[in-house]
């Protein structure tokens, strides 16, 4: 029910009298060049996608705490506006003879007819030209833009561009005019809609017709496929925020780990310094240092001074490294061939050494040592020439010097003593501890936090939000700071007073032009790609409303709306552009005496059904309640469905009851024809009253066909409606003693719902 | 008395002006019929509903004697060869905006001596527009 009707109006359509300048119907239809204006945001998502795991599952990284704009991913949304971005204003077009439109449920987009006259009065004082009166043709497109334009001597108008496909009219109707208003200010009318040409028919004899389809075309036109679907929402499908995804979070452990290394050692020198007649600090013997043995390279070795007989006391040759005081546990060392007994001996860093058994080595006046070495280990080597490894049980510290003793010397077959010692390479090991930082990622299953459907590929929180991104893509995004020129220029300012960032996206500055109501509810499953890919946007709508039992049409004002039919409760919705939107009680009655021009009412049993059942597929529960029909002769008509995701025989009886009552709306309905009253919309109730009928019921309007014919002044409204049941008396709309408590319940629920109205309150 | 003559116009000044040496002798309404339809609702008794259209151009006649071989051919190029609108200034100084139609002349009556080119003619215009009158209930004045 329209709230923004012109003063007067209503009085004026009850009283019958349509007659005078004030009083009789009348239409003005104005015609604009549309630009569509793509507003594109760069938004984040409330949580991270991942690259898949490598067995295909794709994982997320929410946020729990919220929307972190800091963190998640970047992600791309454009929304389109057809409806507030045009450049320039529009014109009104004269010569109008007629306009019909029709609205209806069951079409996906109203459509529209205007007949007007192709010419234009010759200024008085012009000079006709040849034969021809007036100016036929005016208002065809590209008039006198064409190279044989010449031929009639045709030249550009300021219709040139204007009667063409894909532009847009609004059309203002009313009772009464004002010829000094323009047709928006005009204060007898009102706008009944906004078109978009589809088709504009010339005929020579100078008649043009132009059909229309309301904004509902913008989804019928663009497909669900880009660039109208963003590339980050391609290919769209939708589920519900409360399932459970498996998440990857990664941390940081630190862990100390403890390996027995190879530590770092200085050479300091061996036994042959002792000699330096042969030998001296760093000095060879026969080409051999005691860096040999510490360089590496088996290869090399370091050979002691000789001895005459390995049976001497002073027979022990060694070599000295310094540890610098780390802690080892091993000495590994391998020798020039075989037989040696080795033993060591560790001194601290001012010398001392370490207390143990005395070394058995005596000068005997032919060595040179130090006497009285105490030593720490020792070990016989054997006869092989392979790495040979002294473990200390207790790894040992604070030591610096290390001597390594060899005796059991062994013939190197070289010129003069011939009895020395050879070792190849020395190594010190001991425990290193080490601190390693590794990243660990974890995997658990967790609930995402719920963000705007507009900034989330794939997520809704309610089925509306679908119904949205449609109309946002399609191009009936609304901007902040939105407007409508007006064909004397001047602009009418249309600005969402708040930018819908709940459900667009925290960055959008503009919302849908629409009133849509929350469904309460979201995908049980996931509503998967076949369903909508490469489909018009308006199928995807419609397989919603099958889905969800709401209805989607496109209001007066080109404005989408998208709610619970108002079946449920007396009374109706009263939005649009109305100050104060929302649900009144009133009820338009339309009278045999007052304003009812005819009326052709069916009562039909083809949708009747003795029983109704509704179950889940593999028969666990069901429901069956008994369908409408009052006239009761033994038929037993049953219907019924079978749904996997009925879940409780609960959910089962609501289902039934549902479909029993949208059984009883179709036993009766109604056409009737009604002096045009634009407070009248698709989805009011209004009660008729007639006598040979014996219709006094409250009925749903479904339908609306107007015929505003300016030539003969009838302007009339062809209304298609169902009743709303026997009881008009009652309390409720429907019988609310025929549903069970839980049905009862869900239906209360939902007629608490209101739209989100353009207008704020 | 002085009577205002009628006169055609041009005006797009194509064509000279021309002055009718007779006025007619009748002419129909210039204004439009206004369109009203009634219809009643469906209880007997019921309200009736009444409707008005956009007026329509009215289909005017008018019509007099034709005096002489001059008039006639004046009257026959208005009628047919000036196209487009066409000013008709009648007696009450109305100016009369129409489009021409046609001019009918039926040979009524036997030939005369003098009277050769005497005939009754209608002359048919579909009216855009009519003016105020400028003459008063004295008639036309002096210079006017």
């Amino acid at each position: 029910m329209r709230g923004d009707l012109p003063e007067g109006m209503e009085e004026i359509w009850r009283s019958g009298n349509y007659v005078g300048t004030d009083r009789r119907p009348f239409a003005r239809v104005t015609v604009h060049r549309p630009t569509m204006q793509l507003y594109t945001y760069g938004m984040t998502t409330t949580f991270r996608r991942v690259a898949p795991s490598l067995d295909g599952v794709a994982v997320f990284n929410p946020f729990p705490q919220g929307i972190d704009p800091t963190r998640g991913d970047p992600v791309t949304n454009t929304y389109a506006d057809f409806l507030f971005g045009a450049l320039h204003p529009p014109k009104e077009l004269p010569n109008v003879a007629e306009v019909s439109w029709t609205r209806t449920m069951d079409a996906d987009a109203a459509q529209c007819t205007v007949r007007c006259w192709n010419t234009s009065p010759l200024p008085l004082g012009e000079k006709p030209r040849g034969r021809e009166l007036d100016r036929p043709g005016w208002f065809t497109a590209k008039r006198g833009t064409w190279q044989f334009s010449g031929r009639w001597r045709h030249e550009p108008n300021e219709w040139v561009d204007m009667l063409m496909p894909d532009n847009v009219l609004r059309v203002y109707e009313g009772y009464g005019y004002d010829p000094e208003s323009t047709p928006e200010q005009d204060p007898h009318l009102t706008l009944t809609g906004v078109w978009l040409i589809d088709d504009v028919r010339l005929s020579a004899l100078g008649q043009l017709v132009i059909v229309c389809r309301d904004a509902a075309r913008l989804l019928l036109d663009h497909q669900n496929f880009p660039p109208v679907v963003p590339e980050d929402f391609y290919p769209t499908s939708f589920r519900a925020w409360d399932e459970k995804v498996t998440v990857q979070s990664q941390r940081q452990v630190v862990r100390t780990t403890t390996a027995t290394e190879r530590l770092k050692v200085t050479p300091l020198g061996s036994g042959n310094d002792r000699w330096p007649e042969s030998a001296y600090v760093g000095a060879r013997v026969y080409g051999h240092s005691h860096l040999h043995a510490f360089d590496g390279n088996p290869a090399t070795y370091w050979l002691s001074v000789g001895n005459a007989t390995p049976a001497y006391r002073s027979s022990y040759e060694y070599v000295d490294f310094n540890v610098h005081g780390a802690t080892f546990s091993e000495i590994r060392f391998t020798t020039v061939g075989g037989g040696y007994t080795a033993y060591v001996s560790m001194a601290d860093a001012q010398g001392n050494w370490r207390p143990g058994p005395i070394m058995g080595y005596h000068r005997d006046g032919r060595g040179r040592y130090d006497e009285g070495v105490p030593y720490v280990a020792r070990k016989a080597l054997g006869g092989s020439e392979g790495e040979h490894v002294i473990r200390f049980t207790t790894a040992v510290k604070g030591v610096h010097r290390v001597r390594l003793w060899l005796n059991g010397l062994r013939n190197f077959g070289l010129p003069g003593a011939k009895y020395r010692a050879g070792i190849r390479e020395i190594s010190v090991r001991g425990p290193v501890t080490r601190t390693v930082t590794e990243t660990v990622v974890d995997q658990r299953q967790v609930d995402l936090t719920p963000g705007p459907a507009g900034s989330n590929p794939g997520y809704v929180q309610d089925f509306t939000d679908i119904i949205r991104l449609f109309l946002a893509w399609a191009g009936l995004f609304w901007p902040q700071g939105g407007r409508w020129l007006e064909t004397d220029g001047s602009e009418l300012l249309l600005s969402p007073a708040v930018a819908d960032v709940e459900h667009l996206g925290a960055e959008v500055n503009g919302r849908v032009w629409g009133d849509l109501m929350e469904t309460g509810t979201a995908p049980l499953a996931e509503i998967s790609v076949s369903a909508f890919d490469k489909k018009s946007l308006r199928e995807g709508i419609r397989y919603l409303e099958e889905t969800i039992g709401f209805a989607f049409w496109v209001d007066e004002t080109g404005a989408a709306q998208w709610r619970l039919p108002n079946i449920w409760q007396r009374g109706n919705w009263i939005g649009g552009l109305a100050e104060l939107p929302g649900r009144t009680s009133a009820v338009i009655e339309l009278d045999e005496n007052q304003v009812l021009m005819g009326l052709d009412a069916t009562i039909t049993s083809r949708n009747v059904r003795e029983g109704i059942f509704v179950g889940n597929i593999p028969g666990n529960f069901a429901a069956l309640v008994g369908g409408y029909n009052p006239n009761v002769t033994g038929l037993r008509r049953v219907g019924g469905v079978t749904d996997k995701h009925f879940a409780s025989a609960e959910e089962a009886r609501v289902m039934a009851d549902l479909v029993a009552v949208r059984q009883m709306l179709r036993y009766r309905t109604d056409q009737l024809r009604i002096p045009a009253f634009p407070g009248i919309q698709i989805d009011d109730q209004v009660r008729i009253f007639e006598r040979v009928t014996s219709e006094g019921f409250y009925h749903y309007v479904k339908g609306i066909s107007s015929t505003n014919n300016l030539a003969t002044g009838e302007w009339t409204y062809d209304l298609q409606t169902h009743w709303l049941g026997d009881d008009p008396e009652g309390a409720w709309i429907v019988d609310r003693t025929s549903l069970s408590e839980v049905t009862r319940a869900y239906v209360d629920a939902l007629v608490e719902r209101r739209p989100e109205w353009r207008v704020e309150q | 008395m002085i009577v205002l003559r009628w006169r055609f116009e041009d005006p797009s000044g194509t064509v000279p002006e021309y002055t009718f040496p007779r006025n007619p002798r009748s002419m129909s309404t210039p204004f439009p019929a206004r369109q009203v339809q009634a219809v009643s609702t469906t209880a007997p008794g019921g309200q009736i509903l009444l409707w008005e259209g956009g007026v329509q151009p009215p289909d005017w006649t008018f019509g007099g004697t034709i005096v002489n071989a001059a008039h006639y051919a004046a009257m026959l190029q208005w009628a047919y060869d000036v196209p487009g609108r066409i000013f008709v200034w009648d007696h009450f100084g109305r100016r009369i905006t129409c489009v021409p139609k046609g001019l009918d002349v039926p040979k009524e009556a036997p030939e005369r001596v003098g009277h050769y080119w005497r005939h009754e003619y209608t002359f048919r215009a579909l009216v855009v527009a009519v003016s105020s009158p400028t003459v008063g209930d004295d008639g036309p004045q002096e210079g006017s």
